[in-house]
């Protein structure tokens, strides 16, 4: 049983690519059409992590991206410090969605950062592809709304693992959280474990 | 997709906030307060219960001191106020006991649940290796904190509320793991160790507190434990293809993974720490990954996972869920349950129920009046056609079933006929081996016979017992004397045949072989002698002195028996015998070689004095006389010593005829009585006459030396005789 310092949870639209961004932060690979018959599932990682000199644990929540179950999503927010709204770039539906997401958090979970995601930056790199969101869009967007943005590709890796450091160093630098990391670590100073799981695996 | 919208599951924000006005949300368990809203109200509940009934107190009291003081007119005011004091003390009893009878009922709940529970047992066993690792002080400590959280927790069981209770368990489990950190006792405790001790807090108290804890009677989870069932059957008709789930029905093996997943769900209920609980939704989860990954065909993601566990939660229709997710919620040790796995699946259980209590039309994407139809039951569910593939699933699994089944049958039958034709073989192997014991039996006791007879020999006493009644009665005078020489010797035979018995067969004696019986005898007669020295010396008459030398000769003829297990013992290393032959022979050559001829010649004469007792006694006869003969040449006196080597160089076959024709001529009893020491002289004699010849020195010195042994040999054997009788 991994103790888990830092809950994260991942919002967004179906198909937007939440668990390929999961997968690739934490086991570095992307699916693509080729699926791995070793991971049985990808909904629940762990996987620890330092930033600013301290060693703790990143949770890493999937959620079901679905409409009809939006409304158990705040089940899913329940003590989260950080969310990823995720996008998909070339998606304006799934950017309202995003937006939707992020006022159902601020509603119900004040203290949870929020990250601002687009996913498949890969895709744009075609220029034959036209990107659905702008760039300034996004952006004048998540300033707005005091949260952080940035532009991913799971296919590339690209920024993923930014993404993250971002949301572990931001955690870290919240004294109270600082606080709670040294408690937890206290207990767990012996403990130098670097193993990560998958849901399920 | 994204175009369709369910707005319906999306409750007015108004029903969400509180009912206090504070503007934060509300929650339908806190009886639509928010939380502090509902935890004020309830201590105002409280407050007001309890001045309710402190002041009900107070007015019995009240009114208790009033009729005192009514009743106490015209009495003294010593007695008026003793009166009074007892009063007060009655009611003070009255409260006391109310007070001890619950006092009195919980303990037994208690060590019902400390001690009888053999759950609590095993999971003490569990983790005995832990303790064992940890030390002592370890285990003495968790011990008691777990006492203590106990009798903390029990203390309040019947007093505050389930919410309060669960957060003195949160806050116990935080004692605990800070006072792991801090005590002293816990140094050398890793992590995991801490971890586990957690564990074992959690488990072992919220095992004892099961009872009382879950689904309380002060909670209204019972009531929503028949709600979601209710509503739970009343959705049976919803399909995986309604909530979207990604199933693949028409496979066994997906079908396999449900149903375990549906039995680990079930099994929530059985388990009784929140811990073990919990661990039941974490396998049922895992089990769901699996059968995606069977149907989606790679690795499962949250999408496909929810509507999954949805359609197994309804399908299963688990026990108590309601009561089981709020135990879960409140006395899991949160650190554990807000975060993790274990975290992660029960919280898609909580959405799975949560949405199964709101599901709508327009959460299934069909038409509300459609819905209502299904949940009234007027209507079977449209998707017949997919009805009637999971009838054809259901048809084809039975045919799989009952191809399984006639395989294990055809393998029953081929597995009853290999074990009858096992049995068979085996009664066969039984009988052929009791046959082939039987024939070897058969052809064994042949040569097991003949070992037993040496044994008997060794006993002789039966056979020796029958042999001597012919003889017996014609000694008169000397029975006792005899008797008990024959005793001796026969002892003597026993002694001597237990060295040789197995040779004995094949070495018999040969009365034509002069060598060997004059050795026998040499070993022989002494015996008689020093046994019989007494009574022959008392017997005078010649009648007598023939009886007894009858007697003797039967005697004798039995010796001749010994003398041919001594001879074996020649063939051996160490007997007397072997000494006498070897210096009597002197030339070793000469003694060789006939020791074939004996072997050739004994099992006829052997045969003879063995099976009849009789014969032995009347053939031995015209043996003895060559063997007294030679007997005293050797043993007796040194000067007939040298007839001797004369013979066994020389004339060794003449002597053994010559002694032969003397015997049969001459009666059997003189030879005997020479070898009385009587007639030693006469002895000599006979030997001078037929064997005078120079002796030579070495010889006599050969033969007094092999005297002076033979007599120790013998002097041994006596003394054994004497030990053994």
């Amino acid at each position: 049983m991994t103790r888990v310092d830092l809950k994260v949870v991942l919002l967004g639209s179906e198909y937007v690519g939440k668990t390929s961004l999961m997968d690739r932060y934490v086991n570095d690979r992307f699916r693509g059409n080729t699926p791995y018959q070793n991971t049985i599932g990808a909904a629940f990682a762990a996987k620890p992590v330092e930033a600013k000199g301290k060693r703790f644990v990143i949770g890493i929540w999937d959620t079901a991206g679905s409409e009809r179950y939006e409304a158990m999503s705040r089940i899913y927010y329940r003590g989260a410090k950080a969310a990823i709204v995720c996008y998909d770039i070339n998606n304006s539906t799934s950017w309202d969605r995003a937006k939707f997401w992020i006022s159902e958090l601020r509603r119900f979970e004040e203290e949870c950062k929020i990250y601002l995601c687009a996913t498949k930056l890969d895709t744009t790199s075609d220029s034959s592809n036209v990107r659905a969101i702008k760039y300034e869009k996004a952006i004048k967007y998540a300033d707005g709304i005091m949260a952080k943005y940035v532009e991913t590709s799971s296919k590339t890796g690209e920024n993923v693992d930014t993404l993250f450091n971002m949301i572990a160093e931001d955690y870290i630098s919240n004294p109270e959280n600082m606080k709670q990391v040294e408690e937890t670590i206290c207990l767990t100073a012996k403990d130098k474990r670097s193993s990560c799981c998958i849901g399920g695996s | 997709m994204y175009a369709i919208k369910t707005p319906s599951l999306r409750i007015d924000e108004a029903d969400l906030k509180c009912k206090n006005g504070c503007g934060f949300y509300g929650n339908s368990e806190w009886g639509g307060y928010c939380s502090k809203c509902h935890r004020e109200h309830l201590q105002r509940e409280r407050q007001r219960k309890n001045i309710a009934h402190s002041s009900a107190h107070i007015s019995e009291r009240e009114h208790g001191g009033d009729n005192a003081k009514s009743s106490v007119a015209g009495f003294s005011k010593f007695e008026e106020k003793k009166r009074q004091h007892l009063k007060k003390t009655k009611l003070l009893k009255i409260f006391r006991k109310s007070s001890s009878a619950r006092d009195s009922g919980r303990p037994e709940q208690t060590q019902e649940g400390a001690s009888k529970n053999p759950e609590l047992e095993k999971l003490k066993q569990d983790h005995q290796e832990l303790f064992s690792n940890l030390g002592h002080r370890v285990e003495h400590d968790v011990h008691k904190h777990i006492s203590s959280f106990y009798k903390a927790i029990r203390e309040f069981v019947d007093v505050e509320t389930i919410d309060e209770l669960s957060e003195k368990v949160q806050n116990l489990y935080q004692v605990f793991a800070k006072r792991m950190d801090a005590s002293s006792n816990y140094i050398n405790v890793t992590a995991e160790q801490k971890e586990m001790l957690l564990d074992y807090i959690e488990k072992y108290v919220m095992t004892c507190l099961y009872r009382l804890l879950f689904c309380p009677a002060s909670t209204n989870d019972e009531e929503k434990d028949l709600l979601i069932q209710d509503r739970i059957r009343q959705l049976n008709w919803v399909n995986a293809k309604h909530l979207g789930c990604i199933i693949n029905e028409t496979q066994s093996e997906v079908w396999d993974l449900v149903y375990t997943a549906i039995t680990d769900v079930l099994g929530m209920d059985s388990a009784k720490a929140p811990q073990d609980k919990l661990n039941c939704v974490v396998r049922c989860c895992r089990n769901i990954f699996l059968l995606l990954q069977q149907s989606v065909g790679g690795p499962a993601s949250a999408d496909e996972f929810l509507p999954a566990l949805i359609f197994i939660v309804l399908k299963a229709n688990p026990a108590r869920l309601k009561s089981n997710i709020n135990y879960i919620t409140r006395f899991c040790n949160a650190s554990r349950l807000m975060s993790g796995e274990g975290g992660y699946y029960f919280t898609n259980l909580c959405c799975a129920v949560s949405f199964l209590e709101n599901l709508t039309a327009e959460s299934l994407n069909i038409p509300a009046d459609e819905f209502q139809q299904y949940m009234s039951g007027k209507v079977v569910p449209p998707n017949t056609w997919e009805s009637a593939l999971m009838m054809c699933e259901g048809m084809h699994l039975m045919y799989e079933h009952l191809a399984i089944l006639d395989d294990l049958r055809k393998r029953h039958v081929c597995l009853i006929q290999g074990t009858a034709a096992l049995k068979d073989d085996i009664s066969k192997f039984k009988n052929d081996i009791a046959t082939k014991v039987e024939a070897v039996l058969s052809r064994t006791p042949l040569t097991i016979r003949p070992k037993r007879t040496p044994t008997d020999l060794d006993s002789e006493d039966p056979t020796c017992e029958s042999l001597p009644p012919p003889i017996v009665p014609q000694i008169i005078a000397p029975q006792v004397g005899s008797d008990a020489i024959s005793q001796k010797i026969l002892v003597s035979e026993t002694e001597s045949s237990q060295e040789i018995t197995s040779r004995q067969d094949l070495f018999l004696p040969s009365s034509t072989s002069s060598i060997p019986q004059s050795s026998s005898q040499d070993y022989l007669s002494p015996s008689p002698v020093f046994g019989l020295s007494n009574s022959f010396d008392e017997l005078a008459t010649p009648d007598e002195i023939y009886a007894a030398q009858e007697s003797l000769s039967f005697v004798q003829g039995l010796t001749a028996v010994n003398y041919d297990i001594d001879l074996s013992d020649l063939s051996a290393d160490n007997s007397y015998a072997e000494d006498l032959a070897i210096t009597d022979s002197i030339k070793p050559d000469v003694s060789l070689p006939l020791e074939p001829k004996m072997n050739e010649d004994v099992s006829s004469s052997l045969l003879d004095t063995n099976e009849s007792p009789t014969a032995g006694g009347l053939l031995p006869s015209p043996i003895k006389p060559v063997l007294s003969e030679e007997y005293k040449g050797f043993s007796a006196q040194g000067w007939q010593i040298p007839s001797i080597p004369c013979n066994t160089g020389d004339s060794l076959p003449t002597i053994s005829s010559q002694s032969v024709v003397a015997h049969s001529s001459e009666p059997i009893s003189l030879p005997l009585t020479n070898s009385e020491r009587k007639d030693y002289k006469v002895a000599s004699e006979i030997n001078d006459a037929n064997s005078v010849s120079g002796l030579p020195v070495e010889g006599s010195g050969s033969s007094s030396q092999m005297e002076d042994t033979l007599v120790k040999a013998l002097s041994g054997v006596m003394s054994t005789f004497d030990r053994l009788f």
